[in-house]
């Protein structure tokens, strides 16, 4: 049900041990099957934000619920099952010598049969596109490997949640949209999806919330047609206008659209509005 | 030696077999005083390791390279202060036999698999665990580093002497900074998924065949013989 939060942060702050803030006061609730995107200038604490969500970071102050429960240093491990972090430098993430140790890793930690670890591992591997790699070096394999490797770390613990911090960062095109399409499955399995990208475009037709951050607050939580319509918040946050959206806007001041305020979230839609 | 590992013939035999030889050998190394047992160890794990491991010669004696440097100096020392060329030569040997036998279980054994071995044996998880960590982060300062010299190269940053000198000087003192964030980054991703303490790697099912059992009896069965006959 969606009406049941996943997982609230509850006046969340977050400072370094130097001193330094990277998140204050943040509120959020995530429901089971979102697809959320997290929007915000570099250092605005979505990496922060991330860690976390996912127990490695404890908050400074504030609370952190997961399923109702509130989460303290002897639950953590809960948050550390149930919240798969995908790394945005994949170089961070691998540790082991050859591709199936190191998928291997995540569900040996969770204390799983051999049996049970061979069998997540050998399903990460097929989802993954990996047959073949199995007994490869991780840190020998191109940049694109290495993420599907990274991501298939945490396919194979299952989580519920699933966090991906910038996952189409330096990726050519055919890992990008490989990405992409990994995610739609992964939601389609009714997996949660929090995505931390610069890419409004993509933002603005994958995600169904939007979450955006500056100088570690949350600073707006939407849709993306009202995030992306207040033109004051975008620009404090450096966000672009999605193309689609400013061609929506110069054919609706050109008169060229039938039905005015749709926010065509894809081409289709938007081709869909000028065939009418 | 990680890629040659991985590369090699005899990395799917069982790990344990290959451990048990290995120091089943090294002892008989150390146990046994004929010159020609060490001749015959120092060949055939060269043999071993270069056509097991699909190696090139080349590539394999320049990995001894360093090793065989500091015997080869140790055993000048040696004459230096014995003057018996005779018993440098018996001493230098030995070492080279000890260290072909280490060369041929480094590169037909993922460290991964030595690790698991050990703690077959009843090791420490946590000293094992300690061993394989600081063995990745070898290769994250060897990448560090790599990256940091590159970008310094483009940047003329080794134009001249003077020059490659303050380079390195800078390079130096922002490599332990860079690799402690890489690190610190490094155990993030290792505690969120789950990390305890404790590093547990799924083993690969790697049968002991009979016939890979009989080879190493044999071998050593020939080994011990040639020790016996020119001892």
């Amino acid at each position: 049900m969606k009406d049941e939060v996943l997982l609230g942060l509850q006046d969340v702050c977050f400072s370094y041990h130097t001193g330094q803030r990277a998140l204050a006061d943040v509120n959020l609730a995530i429901y089971p099957g979102e697809r959320i995107a997290v929007l915000g200038p570099n250092g605005a604490g979505k990496s922060t934000l991330f860690l976390l969500m996912n127990g490695v970071y404890r908050p400074t102050r504030g609370s952190i619920f997961y399923k109702g429960m509130e989460i303290h240093r002897k639950n953590e491990s809960i948050l550390r099952r149930s919240v798969g972090i995908i790394f945005q430098e994949a170089d961070s993430q691998i540790i082991a010598p050859c591709v199936r140790e190191e998928i291997s890793f995540g569900p040996m930690n969770l204390k799983l049969s051999p049996a049970e670890v061979e069998e997540r591992v050998k399903q990460a591997v097929n989802v993954m596109n990996l047959g073949g790699f199995e007994d490869r070096p991780p840190h020998y394999l191109s940049g694109g490997e290495k993420k599907r490797v990274g991501i298939a770390d945490i396919i194979a613990m299952e989580p519920e949640i699933f966090l991906f911090d910038e996952p189409m960062a330096s990726l050519d095109p055919f890992h990008a949209k490989l990405v992409e399409a990994l995610l739609v499955r992964l939601n389609g399995q009714g997996k949660t999806l929090i995505v931390s990208t610069h890419d409004v475009d993509f933002a603005y037709r994958w995600a169904e919330r939007i979450l955006v951050f500056q100088n570690g607050r949350l600073t707006a939580n939407g849709t993306p047609p009202e995030i992306f319509s207040r033109d004051a918040l975008c620009g404090s946050a450096c966000l672009e206008c999605p193309i689609l959206l400013q061609i929506e806007r110069i054919l609706e001041k050109n008169n060229l659209l039938k039905e005015k305020g749709r926010s065509p979230r894809t081409v289709k839609e938007l081709e869909q509005l000028l065939g009418r | 030696m990680e890629l040659y590992a991985h590369a090699s013939l005899l990395r799917g035999k069982n790990a344990c077999l290959k451990v048990i030889f290995g120091l089943t050998v090294l002892i008989l190394c150390m146990a046994l005083e004929s010159t020609a047992v060490f001749l015959w160890v120092t060949v055939s794990m060269m043999a071993l390791a270069v056509f097991g491991g699909r190696m090139k010669l080349s590539a394999y004696l320049g990995l001894l390279g360093i090793p065989l440097f500091f015997i080869l100096f140790g055993g000048c020392a040696l004459w230096f202060a014995t003057g018996d060329i005779g018993q440098t030569c018996h001493v230098t040997l030995r070492a080279i036999s000890a260290v072909s036998t280490f060369y041929f279980l480094t590169l037909s054994t993922t460290v991964g698999e030595l690790m698991s071995v050990l703690q077959r044996f009843h090791v420490p998880p946590v000293l094992t665990g300690l061993m394989y960590l600081i063995y990745r982060f070898i290769f994250v300062l060897t990448d560090v580093w790599q990256s940091m010299y590159l970008a310094a190269q483009s940047r003329l940053g080794y134009v001249d002497y003077r020059t490659s000198l303050r380079t390195f000087g800078g390079m130096g003192s922002n490599l332990l900074v860079c690799s402690l964030k890489r690190a610190d980054d490094c155990y993030n991703a290792m505690a969120a998924r789950g990390y305890e303490g404790t590093i547990h790697f799924q083993e690969p099912k790697r049968r002991c065949s009979p016939g890979d059992v009989w080879a190493a009896v044999c071998y050593i069965l020939v080994t011990v013989a040639i020790g016996r006959c020119f001892g």
